[in-house]
């Protein structure tokens, strides 16, 4: 059976490790939908695509992998948006698919027209139309891989006669979609953390998006020094593998971070007495 | 109308009568898939319902259900006698085709050949 641009896309999504798409089908998406029967991801179907996207955001931040969403043309790609702040907010890779009407149709005032780039434009990383199959490949790679470097939304629009059309070429050098290396800070700044933390009589640590993955670091630093945690991001498995009751306390605004430092040194401090 | 802008009606008291054409599933979108030749994608498409006429008490509406042709006017009667909100679920065929949104020639040959490969996909499973 020949390869289609819907393939293609499924195939890799399929080949980096994605096992669900979570979605509401529509004409536009029945190529796509084709694929995805044919393949080993599940199609997750949802009543309203704002649930797909806030699925897709939830599944990112709790693995840390790539989860993809979809809407249809006009009306089911425009609902995709507000959910998908929920990953732009908190840094979780998400590829969200937006089918188009096909490709005669545009510039016509046909009905559901919309420009799906101009409107995810605040929402999504990046954002790119494939309108060949030609283009498709590097297109493809270049979003799931801005979606795990700034962990955050690539979002793509796909009308439904290129989604259907032949696919050419491949795409190439897909091992190197998949989560970002961690960073490690230069001697120097760690010194002068330990030099500043030495120095301080109470101390409360601040958990942000920023460390992600540090669980178990989090955990010793904060045994170690007695100092109370609070989140505001989502360090993955923090909260639930809480052994010792080492005080997650909440989420909250960064504008309220000195009412809550004050409270948290307090608190901090009576413990350590 | 989002189904949850029913009680939004309730809250307002407006006297909304709403009239489902309930045939189970996303009548359009099968057709579309098999207009280019695609098999229906039931996980795509099938989704379980609600009971619309229990729905709209539980909102602070009124709910009314008609199952058979000869039940249709007394349950819209009943709708649209209440004060307030009504919800009148009106169960039709799934099956019934709805119409092509452009009729052309390639789209019938497309719509056989989705038939043949759902029929495939019934014995085979996908």
């Amino acid at each position: 059976m020949t390869q289609t641009v819907a393939d293609m896309l499924v195939g890799t999504l399929e080949r980096i490790g994605v096992k669900h798409i979570f979605g509401l089908i529509g004409d536009s998406l029945n190529p796509l939908a084709d694929a995805v029967r044919r393949s080993k991801i599940e199609w997750v179907g949802v009543r309203h695509e704002e649930g797909a996207a806030l699925a897709a955001a939830g599944q990112a931040k709790l693995t840390g992998q790539l989860a993809v969403c979809c809407g249809t043309t006009g009306p089911g790609s425009t609902h995709l948006v507000a959910g998908l702040y929920e990953a732009s907010g908190d840094h979780a890779p998400v590829l969200a698919l937006s089918g188009d009407m096909p490709r005669k149709m545009h510039g016509t005032d046909f009905i559901q027209t919309t420009e799906p780039d101009l409107l995810f434009r605040d929402v999504a990383l990046y954002t790119e139309t494939i309108s060949s199959a030609a283009q498709a490949p590097a297109v493809i790679h270049q979003a799931i891989a801005a979606a795990y470097a700034g962990r955050g939304v690539a979002h793509l629009t796909v009308p439904q006669d290129v989604f259907e059309t032949k696919a050419e070429g491949a795409v190439s050098s897909v091992g190197t979609l998949r989560p970002r290396p961690e960073i490690v800070p230069s001697e120097e700044d760690l010194a002068e953390i330990a030099r500043r933390i030495d120095a301080a009589g109470t101390i409360v640590v601040m958990c942000g998006a920023g460390c992600h993955g540090a669980v178990e670091e989090l955990r010793s630093l904060s045994d170690r020094l007695k100092a109370g945690s609070i989140l505001f991001g989502p360090p993955t498995g923090y909260v639930k593998a809480d052994r010792n009751g080492s005080s997650a306390l909440s989420t909250m605004p960064r504008s309220e971070l000195r009412s809550v430092r004050l409270t948290a040194s307090r608190h901090s401090t009576a413990r350590a007495r | 109308m989002l189904m949850c802008e029913f009680l939004t009606a309730v809250h307002h008291k407006l006297p909304v009568k709403v009239i489902v054409y309930n045939n189970s599933s996303f009548g359009l979108i099968p057709l579309e898939a098999e207009a280019v030749g695609l098999p229906a994608y039931k996980q795509g498409i099938e989704f379980p319902n609600p009971d619309f006429s229990a729905l709209a008490p539980a909102c602070g509406g009124h709910g009314f259900r008609a199952m058979k042709p000869g039940e249709l006017h007394a349950e819209i009667n009943g709708a649209l006698k209440v004060d307030g909100p009504a919800i009148v679920d009106c169960v039709v065929t799934a099956n019934e085709m709805p119409n092509f949104p452009h009729l052309e020639l390639d789209k019938l040959g497309n719509y056989a050949v989705a038939k043949i490969k759902e029929a495939l996909l019934a014995c085979t499973g996908p």
